[in-house]
């Protein structure tokens, strides 16, 4: 009889390792956008129904992270900003990844099934079959494309929320889908000018990879332009209320002006040559830095809007 | 059937993070039963009680 020692592991595999699989930031944006979704929908489901609708968005939402954690395992290895996640470094087993997304995923369909319904169910089987599948699979490593496309997949909780509250789709979502969809390729093409060199190494086509600094910053500009419309909207059509018009008009034109800067800037060029952190003071590099976290800002604020003014009855 | 001949020897760390994984999915199964079952009667409402007796 022998005993075998498998100490040689990098360390055990805590519950937090599992819970790191979700990718719990990109799941807390899921979560709050969906909670607006919801909120904003005209429903007499109750707390309960409600709960365990947001719940299974944000099961479905760190499932199809642990799918990508499963997909991009290579390339999660080669890139400095991911080397430290939990199959890269060892800790979780590829394999172990991909049964843990299935599970939750197969977890939070039912669960939307049982209290959203079929329709909200549907739309979240699609998500994650979009962002493991289209996006993780397919799109990020062929086309510069990827994350225009794929952004469809992060867009598409306030939608999925409407459907758990009131069985139907309606315009008023889907133009909240539209939003986050249009604010998707600044936001993470503002990122991607940083980690051109870590995306180059791993051989994902990012747009700074493939077409440059220039370009990317060309196209920054044009979506932001395209954005900063689409975010006011919701004031016209009777979902969002004074409180709304301000913050997204405000916020707007402080976007529009950040993509102008970035677009007369040389943003990127620095990390040309090598990997550079997100906030190293790198030559050049605040205005696509200040895009960057303005976005995330300013996302937040306009969703934050819609629910101050439907929580606080400020506007029906 | 012979015996098996080899064990695997877990680190008290091991055994440790082990204890703490099953601790967090038992946790996790209960908080979903309870939730599935407080969702179905949320969603029968007054129904609940209609049942032959």
């Amino acid at each position: 009889m022998a005993h075998i020692s498998i100490d040689a592991a990098p360390r055990a595999a805590t519950a937090g390792d599992y819970f790191a699989l979700l990718k719990p930031r990109v799941m807390s944006l899921v979560v709050f956008t969906a909670l607006v979704g919801y909120l904003v929908a005209p429903s007499d489901k109750g707390a309960v129904i409600g709960f365990a609708s947001i719940l299974a968005i944000a099961i479905g939402a760190g499932a199809a992270g642990a799918l990508n954690m499963w997909v991009d395992a290579d390339i999660d290895a080669l890139m400095k900003r991911t080397r430290g996640r939990p199959v890269p470094s060892g800790r979780v087993r590829a394999e172990e990844a991909l049964g843990f997304g299935v599970a939750l995923s197969i977890l939070s369909v039912l669960l939307m099934a049982l209290s959203g319904g079929v329709l909200a169910a549907a739309l979240l089987a699609f998500t994650i079959f979009f962002y493991a599948v289209i996006y993780s699979l397919w799109l990020k490593r062929a086309t510069p494309h990827n994350i225009v496309i794929g952004g469809l997949a992060g867009a598409l909780p306030p939608l999925i929320a409407w459907a758990a509250a009131a069985d139907a789709i309606a315009l008023e979502p889907i133009l909240l889908v539209a939003i986050i969809f249009m604010w998707t390729p600044p936001h993470f093409w503002a990122l991607a000018l940083y980690q051109r060199g870590d995306y180059a190494a791993a051989g994902v086509p990012m747009l700074p990879v493939t077409h440059g600094a220039k370009a990317t910053r060309q196209q920054i500009l044009i979506y932001a332009v395209l954005f900063a419309p689409l975010a006011v909207s919701p004031a016209f059509i009777g979902l969002g209320g004074p409180l709304y018009a301000v913050i997204s008009g405000v916020g707007a034109a402080i976007f529009a002006a950040l993509a102008v800067r970035i677009a007369l800037s040389r943003a990127g060029e620095a990390a040309a040559s090598g990997q550079a952190d997100l906030y190293d003071a790198k030559k050049d590099a605040h205005a696509a830095r200040d895009l960057f976290a303005f976005s995330i800002l300013y996302l937040f604020a306009l969703f934050a809007a819609l629910l101050i003014e439907r929580v606080m009855g400020l506007f029906a | 059937m012979s015996e098996p001949r080899d064990f695997v020897t877990l680190t008290p760390e091991q055994v440790r993070a082990r204890n703490k994984r099953s601790l967090v999915i038992a946790l996790s199964l209960a908080g979903f039963m309870a939730l599935v079952f407080a969702v179905t009667l949320a969603q029968m409402g007054a129904n609940v009680l209609e049942r032959p007796l």
